[in-house]
């Protein structure tokens, strides 16, 4: 069967390109391959790994979502500012709780699930495409993120913060156990829940689920509900990296992301992938990333070449099915 | 009047043979100047076959065409229409965010200097071709913003503008109200005595009688026969429609039914509506009574039983199952008081094609598969299994993709979705449509089998044989509106068609 072997060209060129990445970095950087520097690297991909989790609920429901980037930023300036709440009364480096950090912990994850309820409730309710609606609440969330921060850098976080971002249990980055754990429960979730069967139906043919009694608007709105969430998270997470709340962070990832997704297997025409795919995708993503910066590109020239690997991803992709386009997404 | 009564367009033995299907075996027809020949038949007679190889859009597998008695070969449509013939389908071929001008002059709009497109000459030129119709339209106006009935009108302007000389109409009243038909009617008249020839499809008797000259009755591609309206009756065309001998074996193998009077009414729907496509529908379905509902495409019979399950809104009207009023909004909502539908697009409404024959059949059980929180893929194989056996779903595997699957054997994974919810009213449309003929009745019988266990059916088709060989009651349907309720012993063929057709009476 002519799509049987294409989807198994598919899946062993991921794995190709693995090899030839990983070969590659190891003879430009001696110790590539130590124990020490995978670790390291694990941590780094986790942020993109984050939202790339987010990023197929979304994809897996046919839909995209641009927003996450914004989202992260903004939560991180949230994150910053509520414990910096004093910043609005002049004391600028001074700590000041607005409440334990637990909280601020679960009031900024609780923010960046709202805002990806709006999306939701935007594209399900006024029937704005996804596309569009998500590339909205981009611009907006980024602009509120400059708004409530001034456009200022939020110094020092607190050490629970930090923790979030670069603490080590044992030898291993804190981050890469949350990363692992989420990856974990959400292919639980999607495989061994209604919930996650339902979502599938859903994202191959949403009329066909609505005749067996799924509410493919709730799951719309859900699916992007957690891609906020876990944008969020993220974004709690690299502020705690950098030590700081910073509205100008993670510009671009969105497509990072999304490449990561697509990369990893899930299919822009819904319905088909899953998140331990994923990981695949965010580590190619991530390893592209690492021997550009090795081979002394600047971030900025780096997006011409992320470009064509998006692109590739989604032509490569969409070989295996006839509605795998953007056109459909 | 010109040339009245030279054939303008003349086919001869034309044959279409599509895989499995003769859709046309040999026909005659044509059309002369200055005269309205209707094309009649019952669904998949043959006539959109006939009118797409006259239009140029399927060739033709045998047979002449000759217009103005020079024989043609159309590649195109675009060719037919340059030679002057124009098909005006039921579904409009338009441009919504263009003008009704660039409408008219797509792809040959009227050039100015430096051959830039001259808006004000298009809109001029439209505007003569919309006067010559009377058409009240505006060429400037978006087209997209008219109704269906102006965009109509546009469309005539547009075969007007192409020098037109054989015009045909895809059964338009459809789509039209009866004020806009009588307009329409108009228009065609007028066609008609500046020489064109016009071709009108319908299966409305009354439109046959009042508009048309002749009229050619196809059955199952074949034809039946050309007559002069003015020389027959509506019986005796209602009789060429359907055949006679067909309905005298069919009458034969009929079984006498079980009376549905007696039983529990299961199912009341009452004044059902929905504006311009359900009107006043009043249905009762018994316990264990399968009802058939015939009618001829776009009489409502989808429609209906969307409305039913909730698909779509309805404006006004009351369901209520076992005596209870339901407020049905949504299929979940309908499912969840046990009704269920088998959709008529099997592929793209019935089934997952890209999932498995297990995952199809569980999904909306999947709550009762589970242990603890989570599912239990041996739960769902097992599940899965026992209906695959209880149904004979011919699948090497569980894992099989349905795209995979023959019709016949989707149509079966759609049913086993539903079988094991303990449902209570169970709707089909067109359930054996495109399937072969053992697998059609291997499902008729798993139809029967959930009625003798006192399920209540609902089963909507096409095909008169099959509606009368299932059903204990049937329903006709013209319109959007229920015209007869018969039962079994007292539907024939005959009466299902013309019922269908909006005969009231024989």
């Amino acid at each position: 069967m002519k799509t049987g072997w294409r989807f198994s060209f598919m899946s062993l060129s991921r794995y190709l390109a693995l090899v030839i990445l990983v070969a590659v970095a190891s003879l430009m950087a001696p110790g590539f391959l130590s124990l020490q520097n995978v670790l390291n690297l694990l941590r780094s991909f986790s942020f993109l790994g984050f939202i790339s989790i987010g990023m197929t609920f979304v994809i897996l429901s046919a839909g995209i979502d641009l927003s996450v980037a914004s989202i992260l930023a903004f939560s991180g300036v949230v994150l910053g500012l509520f414990q910096h709440w004093g910043i609005y009364l002049g004391h600028v480096d001074q700590l000041s709780l607005i409440y334990p950090t637990p909280f601020i912990f679960l009031s900024v994850l609780a923010i960046g699930a709202l805002l990806g309820l709006v999306n939701g409730l935007v594209i399900t309710k006024l029937k704005i495409v996804d596309f569009a609606a998500t590339l909205g609440m981009m611009v907006f969330a980024r602009g509120l993120a400059f708004a409530i921060s001034g456009g200022r850098t939020i110094f020092n976080l607190d050490p629970m913060a930090l923790f979030m971002g670069r603490g080590m249990v044992g030898n291993i980055p804190f981050v890469a156990i949350l990363w692992v754990a989420a990856i974990v429960i959400c292919s639980v979730l999607l495989r061994y829940t209604v919930f996650g069967k339902n979502l599938y139906a859903c994202g191959e043919n949403p009329e066909a689920a609505r005749l067996s009694g799924i509410d493919p608007v709730f799951y719309k709105i859900a699916v992007y509900s957690i891609s906020g969430f876990f944008a969020a998270l993220a974004g709690i997470c690299m502020a705690g990296r950098l030590n700081l709340g910073e509205p100008r962070v993670a510009q671009g990832w969105e497509l990072d992301a999304i490449a990561a997704v697509v990369i990893g297997g899930t299919s822009f025409a819904g319905g088909r992938g899953g998140v331990v795919q994923t990981i695949l995708g965010v580590v190619i993503i991530g390893l592209i990333r690492n021997i550009l910066s090795l081979l002394g590109i600047q971030p900025d020239p780096q997006e011409m070449i992320m470009g064509g690997v998006l692109l590739l991803a989604v032509i490569l992709g969409s070989l295996g099915t006839r509605k795998g386009s953007l056109a459909h997404a | 009047m010109n040339a009245v009564g030279a054939a303008l367009l003349e086919a001869r033995g034309i044959s279409k043979v599509y895989p499995g299907v003769v859709a046309l075996d040999g026909v005659d027809f044509e059309v002369n100047a200055g005269e309205v020949h209707c094309l009649a038949g019952e669904n998949g007679a043959g006539k959109s076959t006939l009118i797409e190889i006259l239009g140029g859009s399927y060739a033709k597998d045998a047979g002449t065409i000759r217009l103005a008695g020079r024989e043609v070969e159309f590649a195109s449509p675009r060719h037919a229409q340059e030679q002057g013939i124009a098909v005006l389908h039921q579904e409009l071929p338009i441009l919504p965010h263009l003008s009704v001008a660039e409408n008219i002059f797509l792809g040959r709009q009227p050039r100015g200097g430096a051959r830039v497109i001259s808006y004000g000459e298009m809109n001029r030129q439209a505007r003569r071709w919309l006067e010559m119709i009377q058409a009240d339209v505006e060429p400037r106006a978006l087209l997209g913003d008219l109704p269906i009935s102006r965009q109509q009108l546009v469309s005539i302007a547009k075969a007007l503008s192409l020098e037109a000389r054989v015009i045909i109409f895809d059964e338009p009243s459809a789509v039209l109200t009866s004020s806009e038909l009588k307009r329409l009617f108009q228009i065609i008249a007028s066609l008609k005595s500046e020489g064109r020839g016009i071709v009108y499809i319908s299966h409305r008797l009354e439109e046959i009688f009042e508009i048309g000259d002749r009229v050619t009755v196809l059955r199952n591609g074949k034809l039946v026969g050309t007559e002069p309206t003015a020389k027959i009756d509506r019986a005796t065309l209602i009789k060429m429609l359907v055949g006679r001998e067909i309905d005298e074996s069919e009458a034969a193998t009929a079984v006498a039914a079980v009376p549905a009077e007696g039983l529990a009414p299961v199912l009341e729907v009452r004044g059902l509506s929905r504006r311009g496509v359900l009107a006043d529908v009043n249905l009762t379905l018994h316990k264990g009574e399968i009802l058939g509902v015939y009618g001829l495409v776009g009489a409502g019979r989808t429609e209906l039983a969307r409305a039913l399950i909730g698909a779509d809104r309805v404006d006004t009207g009351e369901i209520r199952l076992e005596g209870r009023r339901l407020s049905i909004s949504s299929p979940r909502e309908a499912i969840r008081n046990g009704l269920c539908l088998a959709p008529e697009d099997r592929k793209t409404q019935g089934v997952f094609l890209e999932k498995s024959v297990q995952d199809n059949i569980s999904l909306p059980s999947l709550k009762s598969l589970r242990a603890g929180p989570f599912l239990s893929y041996g739960k769902i194989a097992r599940y899965a299994a026992d209906f695959v056996s209880k149904l004979r779903i011919a699948t090497p595997h569980l894992q099989q993709h349905v795209k995979y699957l023959s019709g016949g054997n989707q149509q079966k994974v759609v049913l086993a979705k539903w079988l094991g919810m303990k449902l209570k009213v169970f709707i089909f449309d067109e359930p054996t449509r495109g399937i072969d003929v053992g697998a059609k009745e291997e499902i008729r019988g798993l139809i029967k089998t959930l009625a003798r266990e006192g399920k209540s059916i609902i089963m909507i088709s096409s095909e008169i044989p099959e509606i009368l060989g299932i059903s204990d009651r049937v329903a006709v349907m013209h319109e959007g509106r229920i015209e007869a309720v018969l039962p079994r012993r007292e539907a024939t063929r005959e009466r299902l068609m013309a019922y269908s057709m909006g005969a009231k009476s024989e």
